[in-house]
């Protein structure tokens, strides 16, 4: 598995555990917009900000909020990767 | 739990408090109560009810409870904005008070939730007539906290209109003496106040049984409870259950107020081997 993959792999295990959603975490298509496919609200959207702090070790500056950046696994995955480098 | 009967009360103090006291079916009250300290601005509305719930849960298992609202809040008396922790805490205090010479307690915890449970161990800290305490989720460092409710505001301000989402502006609006939690105006002095909050940065003063929850997605509870908990000397879990603080709409609670039951049903019980 690419690191990539495997990133968006834990992306989707996290956003699925945090958000409580009734679905496989594999069955979530990388490009999917999640918040029109998973109803994906402020409150949801702030778990995930929380996890990708907590369980990926970044740190969000205020620039980093965008909906662009979070309407996707694949956009999200990048953001990761990102702030890795 | 239909039938048990609860009674509005008002706490007598610096400022009187609204309280709800969830009596039981037996008679005189049961010697084991609660007192509930209630979370901070739209957490507690969002709470609200499972709060109500867990007390007549524990009503329904001999415990006797009291709800009451911090001053500026709920329909207790005073202005919001006027409010501060260190008030509440006094708040805290005279319930207690209430609760162990008006209501006839004499074996009381304070259970509080996230703000209110960092409250909770601060009023346990100040008085000897709290005898144990039961912490959901608590607060565990006031700067922390503030920084996720400014990341709240980003995302609302951004989900809300994104085009004229600016960062920058949020944030500034954060800085303003006077700024905006959630809906709820803040001052100066509370931002202070919540912002020194530190749970973990001297050993807790409070000795007696205590449980901490950390409601998470997670099997094992995270490292800042870990360290309440020991440094308490008390018990930390994890529980899995989804933040009923920040849902509206979203009242079950099951598994936290079923986790505490258990808890306080050993401690009863290790107290009468004890005599």
């Amino acid at each position: 598995m690419a690191v990539d993959e495997q990133l968006k792999q834990q992306l989707k295990d996290m956003i699925v555990e945090r958000l409580f959603l009734n679905v496989a975490p594999a069955d979530i298509p990388d490009a999917a917009n999640l918040m029109d496919e998973y109803k994906i609200d402020s409150v949801n959207l702030f778990e995930i900000v929380v996890g990708l702090e907590e369980e990926f070790g970044l740190t969000l500056e205020d620039t980093d909020f965008s909906t662009e950046t979070f309407s996707t696994v694949d956009n999200i995955a990048a953001f990761v990767d990102e702030k890795r480098s | 739990m239909v039938g048990l009967p609860e009674s509005v009360a008002v706490i007598p103090g610096p400022v009187p408090l609204h309280a709800v006291v969830h009596g039981c079916a037996c008679s005189p009250h049961p010697p084991w109560g609660l007192l509930f300290c209630d979370p901070f601005a739209e957490e507690k509305k969002c709470a609200h009810r499972v709060m109500v719930e867990a007390a007549r849960a524990f009503c329904a298992a001999d415990l006797t409870c009291v709800r009451f609202d911090y001053r500026g809040t709920g329909d207790s008396p005073g202005e919001f904005g006027a409010a501060t922790p260190e008030q509440w805490v006094e708040d805290i205090l005279a319930a207690v008070a209430y609760a162990r010479q008006e209501v006839g307690v004499p074996t009381l915890g304070l259970i509080g939730l996230r703000l209110g449970a960092a409250l909770a161990l601060q009023a346990a800290e100040a008085t000897e007539d709290v005898d144990f305490l039961v912490l959901w989720e608590p607060v565990i460092n006031g700067k922390q906290y503030l920084t996720q409710n400014l990341r709240r505001s980003f995302i609302k301000a951004m989900l809300t209109d994104e085009d004229k989402f600016d960062a920058g502006s949020v944030r500034q609006a954060h800085e303003q003496d006077i700024f905006d939690f959630d809906g709820y105006p803040i001052s100066a002095e509370m931002r202070r106040q919540i912002e020194s909050l530190d749970l973990l940065a001297a050993p807790p003063e409070f000795a007696g049984p205590s449980l901490v929850l950390n409601i998470t997605t997670k099997e094992q509870p995270g490292e800042p409870y870990v360290a309440l908990g020991e440094a308490l000397g008390g018990r930390v879990m994890a529980l899995r259950q989804e933040p009923f603080w920040s849902r509206i709409g979203l009242i079950e609670a099951q598994a936290t107020v079923e986790a505490t039951e258990i808890w306080l049903a050993e401690q009863q019980a290790a107290w009468m081997k004890d005599g």
